[in-house]
């Protein structure tokens, strides 16, 4: 097969999968659609150095399994090629966002107002707490299917994380062009931000798994949680 | 037990708009709260045609979550394997005189709420006195107007102990000769048979006699006048009845 004349840029810039192509002075000779967004969350330098650091020992290709994140971006491998001394090739794997066992259960839970949710959760954590919260939420969302129970516990725990914290700010909007695949259909994402001066970390390693167990992306930072919930109609 | 739960506490307004955001979904909530705080009452009043099960009775418990949705659980830490239970898409309302284990509370429960105990609601006193002065005028068929003395009143125990006090108020403040000496008769009847039990019961009428006298007149000189008797006299049943 004469691979000459394919235009291989099309489809590695369809990849979901960010692929990063450095030449031999560390610049960016190309990158596609995916890693561009990537970038806007993590440095130049930084993937430049990972690409190096995993790199094989002689000319070819080499995939290692490693846990990275870079804000909600989550992988579990990467492959570093190279064929001469001028390229060298960084592509990244994305962790599935969706547990495919908890996949067939998703369209059997109840329609659900998820400000209800959340203007219960607020009033519970307000009984123990005295601090002030800024709402922005839309109000006119549809019912999507959620798992009530366990994302009300994670709720808990989330605004539990910022029990201390003077100035609370809740988002709750639909992401505008991004959505998840969940059979063979576009699903729309959610995305529950709170943020503040500071917050507690000690839950977070519950909170992700709770999060996890019912479809939910979570990132935490020093002063933010953000969540991304499948919305689900 | 008052049929319509009556609160002037903001923390118990908020648990109860909480209750009332998700007493449509299917998530579990648990009201942790000392005896006798009015959690049933509580409960009764938001979700009026659910089922009460005891929780000192596991096996009846398991086999209504496999029957009803909905279900509320009071007695909940007398549960005798509460991990068995499988709250699943269902509505659970736990009701808890104390906990045990709160991980394991933290991880069945989506909402978990504290009861204040009537002490830290002294706004709801008044109210509860209210209501069960109504009750209790109606039950020992009472005409006299009673004005309830507040400081006399006891809450050791909550509502319960409220409740109880409140009837004694309006008993003893309008009971007659009558009731007194049928009471008196019922109890020396009962406690009778000692030795010198003349002597032994005597100050159950001379102690409240000299306590209300003093109440009353404020001197010992005025009221030894009153009951007719010799000062030192009466200064001495007051040292032999440990009268402040």
């Amino acid at each position: 097969m004469n691979s000459q004349s394919i235009n291989f840029k099309f489809f590695v810039d369809s990849d979901s999968s960010p692929f990063i192509l450095f030449d031999n002075n560390k610049k960016i000779a190309y990158l596609n659609d995916t890693a561009e967004i990537l970038m806007g969350y993590v440095s130049k330098t930084e993937l430049y150095n990972l690409t190096i650091a995993y790199a094989p020992k002689d000319f070819g290709s080499k995939t290692t399994r490693l846990e990275l994140q870079y804000d909600l971006f989550a992988f579990y491998a990467l492959t570093v090629a190279y064929e001469d001394e001028q390229w060298i090739s960084l592509r990244l794997y994305h962790k599935p966002r969706l547990q495919s066992t908890a996949l067939d259960a998703l369209d059997k839970l109840p329609l659900t107002d998820i400000n209800i949710l959340l203007e219960a959760n607020i009033t519970l954590f307000k009984l123990q707490n005295s601090n002030n919260l800024n709402l922005l939420v839309d109000q006119d969302l549809p019912m999507s299917r959620l798992d009530q129970n366990n994302f009300s516990k994670l709720l808990r725990k989330v605004l539990h994380a910022f029990r201390s914290s003077d100035n609370i700010d809740i988002s709750l909007k639909l992401l505008i062009g991004e959505y998840l695949i969940i059979h063979n259909k576009r699903e729309q994402i959610l995305q529950l931000s709170i943020r503040a001066n500071g917050r507690y970390n000690d839950d977070d390693l519950e909170i992700k798994s709770l999060a996890q167990q019912i479809n939910i992306t979570s990132v935490m930072k020093e002063y933010s949680i953000l969540l991304q919930i499948p919305y689900i109609k | 037990m008052i049929d319509n739960f009556q609160t002037k506490s903001i923390e118990i307004q908020n648990i109860i708009k909480s209750f009332q955001l998700t007493k449509s979904l299917f998530v579990s909530s648990i009201l942790i709260g000392q005896r006798s705080t009015g959690k049933k009452s509580l409960i009764r009043h938001i979700f009026p045609n659910a089922i009460f099960a005891d929780g000192s009775d596991q096996e009846s418990i398991e086999q209504l979550l496999e029957e009803h949705d909905e279900l509320v659980i009071f007695n909940y830490e007398k549960l005798t394997n509460a991990t068995r239970l499988n709250f699943d898409n269902k509505r659970i309302i736990a009701l808890a005189n104390y906990i045990s284990n709160e991980k394991s509370i933290d991880s069945v429960f989506a909402f978990i709420y504290h009861m204040p105990p009537l002490k830290d609601r002294e706004e709801d006193i008044a109210l509860l006195v209210n209501s069960f002065l109504i009750e209790a005028k109606k039950n020992l068929m009472i005409k006299d107007v009673i004005s309830i003395e507040y400081k006399n009143l006891d809450i050791s125990s909550n509502i319960e102990s409220l409740k109880r006090s409140v009837y004694q108020q309006a008993f003893s403040k309008s009971c007659t000769d009558k009731d007194i000496e049928v009471i008196l008769y019922h109890y020396l009847h009962k406690q009778m048979g000692g030795y010198s039990d003349y002597k032994k019961f005597l100050p159950l009428y001379e102690k409240p006699l000299i306590e209300a006298g003093l109440q009353k007149y404020g001197s010992q000189l005025k009221l030894s006048d009153i009951l007719g008797i010799n000062r030192n006299t009466l200064r001495k049943k007051i040292y032999e009845l440990s009268i402040n």
